[in-house]
């Protein structure tokens, strides 16, 4: 472009970045495939080539590995589900233009997403407490509804999850609809409002259809969240198990408790590429879903 | 550029900090996960420096149970990088330590007790816990016998004196009066751990002698039938676990409580204001003339191969563990009753207890603790008690049967050996 | 008239400021009862779960202190360098990827970036092995080295889009003035990207900071712990002592609080700058 004859420069500049990347990326990525094909308990014995059995179990035989990608599914639908319709209901209201005090409500509903994962699993811990816990005793109780054993009730375990995460990532999801909202030009709404449409119409023929790439990035980090969701839970639930039932277990835990507590590494490493493939799956359907694909 | 110096000040401060990392140079560090323990070992560890190395000195450490395993794991899988000297791991977790090869990465014993003449010394079926392939690798803390603890005011208030008991039988008789004065009361707690231990009171268990899997025996699924009809009449509960079990000791919902010597140290702990409440009572026989004890849990302390002071911790829990003085010290503080034979002679371990009501444990636990059954350790054993966990809940609920949910781990965890194998 | 008119936009935002304080409600609650408990004594948790007693226990936040400053030293160390890297590494590099045309762009790009998707969880066997390997467990550079590569992808996407998105004009009379590539970058790119550099910085922050299951495979040292791994062993430390317990994860906040609050803005317009049109 510059015609400068520059031709290792931009290798040398970039080089930090890949051999980084490389290192602890890369490298690790690679080495997981074939880790995948060997059997290996602990670190200080020699692996052995045992090829695609790892996966054959995991899709066959290891029930623990379909309940954790049940749970892990259940939670980042419920969560989106929850998520998505509030975060945009809040980015419109932060959005309208005469709101008062809008930088101290954003503020606001970004607190949660920056509290550690172990602080927000004690409180909710105390949020979904059986008998003293502010649930039952301050919005069930007056209802006259009855106790609801969150955390001890397999079906109750991951609803209680997900409201955990509802209330930890809205806010978040919230400022990234109101940066896609800035995003939009005000004209192509006032033009739609001038052809006589209401707000409504502006809404869902201007404003929706111009917020997907946003709400394509949002799941794609709200899938990616979910399978990386491991500290709330392990410290709500008291443990890697994951409750009653395994209800709350979710995939890391799983991966865990498979590779750094029974030690099988190979088999752990089989687990995230089953993972990785999973989770690429549900991307491009989301992608497609949302057809996003036009915009590059 | 302000960026640029606040990296190099950001990196300075780095390589000064691990640099400053404290390696003091007598000073031993050790990993605890129950207070109780970590209380006696800093008490011990005084002691030994006045009375024999004044330059020794112990940094106890209480991590939580399930990170204090994993953390001891990984850094023995990482040839003990930031590893203590000693640890104390729990029986039920040292299974996890056996696997991939059969080396747990702590200091093999059989050498330093026998010299000492104190294998002899040491309840064999406790150290049975700590022993693969004729190894030892653990000093036991406790024998761990199973009494029954009750709520003496409430029991004896309704015309039961619970050291009369004989059999099971007896007890639900009398937790049935009593729940018929008190629909609220629950005079049996089934806690996570009492089918497992109630299952050795019988002489069976979760593993046999040669390692094979038993939870799904026919011994052990009538026994969990059993706890679940106790339920459904209202005699036996399962109060939620953790702050709540607490605050139902305090408030009287939970009335007696089938533990081991160390749930007395817990009770005081935790409830110190149900302090001369409590008395304890051997545990009811199945049939007349039956065993009338269990054991439950059970933690070794172990020295990490790694460690630059190998020679000195072991030294230190010969002083420790391996003497009446430190024996009959850890009764006093944590009634952990001793696994080392001559210190279960000691006048000391008969002193009345105040927390229960005057009572002389040490008689209790002297008279049940020949009886107490033996224990099998298995490198399965962790992953087994998470399945078992995991299922818990459902089975108490009545959701599954125990049959179904026993039958289904112990094929899981036979799977798993045959996978590995 | 002049009346009217602001009293419709009263109103108008009245039903707003409802919904949004009823949502503040839900989400300020739990963390103002976390306030609420660092205050009492154990007795007075237990005697009143909910409502704040008096005599407040301000006692409790020393005690917290002396353990928790610690962990939030390390976090600081460990997440700063993190941040430091990859500001220097992703603001270069995404400069070359936007601004350099050179044989294999595209694919290296792409290349790199279809593996944003993979999730950290996929690796952490191998990671462990290889960090093992190269002697790094128990010491910071486990964590930083790996937080910087793992971040590094999202990052230098952010920067590439955002150098994209300046206008040529701005670098021409730089190259006119006769700079070298260097200067063009140090004096002309950077300060212009500084939106860009602090979004990059508070998301590496946030994740970085938060991060619990890296350094619990990799740090056993509880002097070394960064502070999300801290408050779990803090947590054992403080089992039985509620009070001291929360005055410990109120303290622990307040750093991530102080930079949000001050650095709000500039982390919205550095998103709103293009970055996550996608």
């Amino acid at each position: 472009m510059f015609g400068r004859g520059r031709k290792i420069a931009p290798y040398l500049f970039i080089s930090p970045f890949f051999i980084g990347y490389a290192i602890f990326f890369l490298y690790p990525v690679v080495q997981s495939l074939q880790l995948s094909f060997y059997r290996q308990v602990g670190l200080n014995k020699a692996p052995r080539f045992i090829g695609v059995d790892n996966y054959v179990r995991l899709a066959t035989k290891d029930a623990l590995f379909i309940k954790a990608l049940t749970n892990t599914t259940y939670y980042a639908l419920g969560s989106i589900l929850i998520i998505v319709p509030l975060a945009l209901l809040l980015a419109l209201i932060l959005h309208s233009p005469k709101l008062r005090f809008r930088e101290f409500f954003r503020f606001l509903y970004f607190t949660p997403n920056i509290t550690a994962g172990v602080v927000v699993g004690i409180i909710f811990g105390l949020v979904f407490e059986e008998q003293y816990g502010l649930i039952n005793n301050l919005l069930l109780a007056p209802l006259g509804l009855e106790n609801v054993r969150w955390l001890r009730e397999a079906r109750w375990v991951m609803p209680a999850i997900i409201l955990l995460g509802a209330w930890k990532w809205t806010g978040i999801n919230a400022i990234y609809f109101m940066v896609g909202l800035q995003n939009i030009p005000p004209e192509l709404k006032e033009a739609a409002r001038v052809d006589g449409a209401t707000r409504l119409q502006v809404f869902w023929h201007v404003t929706l259809p111009l917020l997907r790439p946003i709400l394509a990035f949002v799941l794609t980090i709200a899938i990616i969240g979910s399978y990386n969701l491991f500290a709330e839970p392990a410290i709500l639930l008291r443990g890697l198990e994951g409750g009653p039932n395994n209800a709350g277990m979710t995939m890391t835990m799983y991966l865990y408790t498979r590779g750094f507590r029974e030690l099988k590494m190979g088999y752990a490493s089989a687990i995230g590429y089953s993972l990785a493939v999973i989770i690429l799956v549900l991307s491009v359907i989301q992608l497609v879903l949302i057809r996003a694909f036009r915009e590059d | 550029m302000k960026k640029l110096k606040v990296l190099l000040l950001l990196l300075a401060g780095l390589m000064m900090f691990s640099a400053v990392a404290p390696v003091a140079a007598q000073e031993l560090e050790l990993w605890a996960f129950v207070n109780t323990h970590a209380r006696w070992f800093r008490e011990q560890a005084e002691r030994y420096a006045d009375e024999v190395n004044p330059d020794f000195s112990l940094n106890v450490i209480e991590i939580a149970y399930g990170d204090l395993h994993d953390r001891l794991l990984i850094s023995i899988q990482s040839g003990g990088v930031g590893a203590p000297d000693i640890a104390d791991v729990e029986q039920g977790r040292f299974g996890s330590f056996l696997r991939g090869g059969g080396d747990p990465g702590f200091v093999e014993l059989n050498a330093f007790l026998d010299q000492g003449g104190h294998t002899e010394n040491l309840v064999e079926a406790r150290q049975a816990l700590y022993t693969s392939m004729g190894s030892v690798y653990g000093i036991e803390h406790a024998l761990t016998p199973v009494v029954l603890y009750y709520r003496a005011d409430v029991w004896e208030g309704a015309g039961f004196d619970p050291q009369e008991f004989v059999t099971w039988d007896d007890f639900v008789e009398a937790g049935r009066a009593i729940v018929a004065e008190n629909p609220d009361v629950i005079p049996l707690h089934i806690h996570g751990g009492l089918h497992e231990l109630l299952l050795r009171q019988q002489g069976h268990d979760y593993f046999n002698a040669d390692g094979d899997v038993t939870i799904d025996s026919a011994e052990s699924i009538a026994l969990m039938d059993w706890l679940l009809a106790l339920k459904d009449e209202g005699v036996a509960g399962d109060p939620p676990a953790g702050d709540a079990l607490w605050a139902a000791f305090k408030d009287g919902t939970l009335i007696s409580m089938v533990g081991a010597d160390w749930y007395g140290g817990f009770f005081k702990d935790n409830a110190p204001e149900l302090s001369g409440k409590w008395k304890a009572a051997p545990l009811p026989a199945f049939e007349e003339g039956g065993r009338r004890t269990s054991v439950w849990g059970g933690t070794g302390a172990m020295v990490v191969k790694t460690s630059d002071h190998v020679e000195e911790a072991l030294d230190f829990l010969e002083f420790s563990m391996l003497s009446i003085e430190g024996n009959v010290r850890r009764f006093e503080l944590t009634t952990l009753w001793p696994p080392y034979i001559p210190a279960m002679a000691s006048e000391r371990l008969h002193a009345a207890d105040e927390y229960f009501s005057g009572q002389d444990l040490g008689a209790l636990f002297a008279d049940v603790g020949p009886e107490a059954p033996p224990q099998w350790q298995s490198p399965f054993r962790s992953q087994l008690n998470g399945l078992r966990a995991a299922a818990w809940q459902d089975v108490i609920d009545g959701n599954r049967s125990p049959e179904e949910v026993f039958t289904e781990i112990a094929d899981t965890i036979r799977d798993e050996m045959e996978f590995e194998s | 008239m002049i009346k009217r008119k602001r009293l419709r936009i009263a109103n108008h935002d009245l039903p707003f400021q409802l919904v949004l304080l009823a949502f503040g409600i839900v989400t300020f609650f739990p963390l103002v009862l976390v306030v609420i408990t660092s205050l009492k004594s154990n007795t007075q948790f237990y005697h009143n779960f909910w409502l704040p007693e008096l005599p407040f226990q301000f006692g409790n936040y020393s005690s917290a202190f002396r353990i928790i400053w610690r962990y939030i030293v390390n976090s600081v160390l460990y997440s700063g360098s993190t941040i430091c890297l990859i500001a220097m590494i992703a603001s270069v590099a995404g400069y070359v990827f936007a601004r350099f045309h050179f044989p294999f762009k595209t694919a290296l790009f792409l290349g790199f970036i279809t593996l944003i998707m993979v999730p950290g969880v996929l690796t952490l066997a191998p990671r462990f092995v290889l960090v093992r390997d190269l002697g790094l467990v128990n010491t910071p550079y486990a964590l930083i080295s790996v937080w910087v590569s793992g971040g590094l992808v999202l990052s230098t996407w952010l920067m590439r889009s955002y150098f994209e998105s300046l206008p040529q004009e701005l670098f021409d009379a730089a190259y006119v003035d006769g700079a070298a590539e260097w200067q063009v970058f140090v004096y002309v790119s950077v300060p212009l990207a500084r939106p860009m550099i602090a979004t990059v910085a508070m998301t590496t922050l946030i994740s970085s900071w938060n991060d619990l299951i890296w350094p619990l495979v990799t740090i056993t040292d509880k002097d070394k712990m960064p502070l999300a791994m801290g408050l779990m062993q803090f947590s054992s430390d403080f089992e039985t002592d509620w009070g001291t317990l929360f005055a410990g994860y109120v303290i622990s906040s307040i750093p991530l609080l102080c930079v949000f609050a001050v650095a709000m803005r500039q982390f919205i317009s550095g998103l709103t700058s293009g970055s996550i049109k996608a």
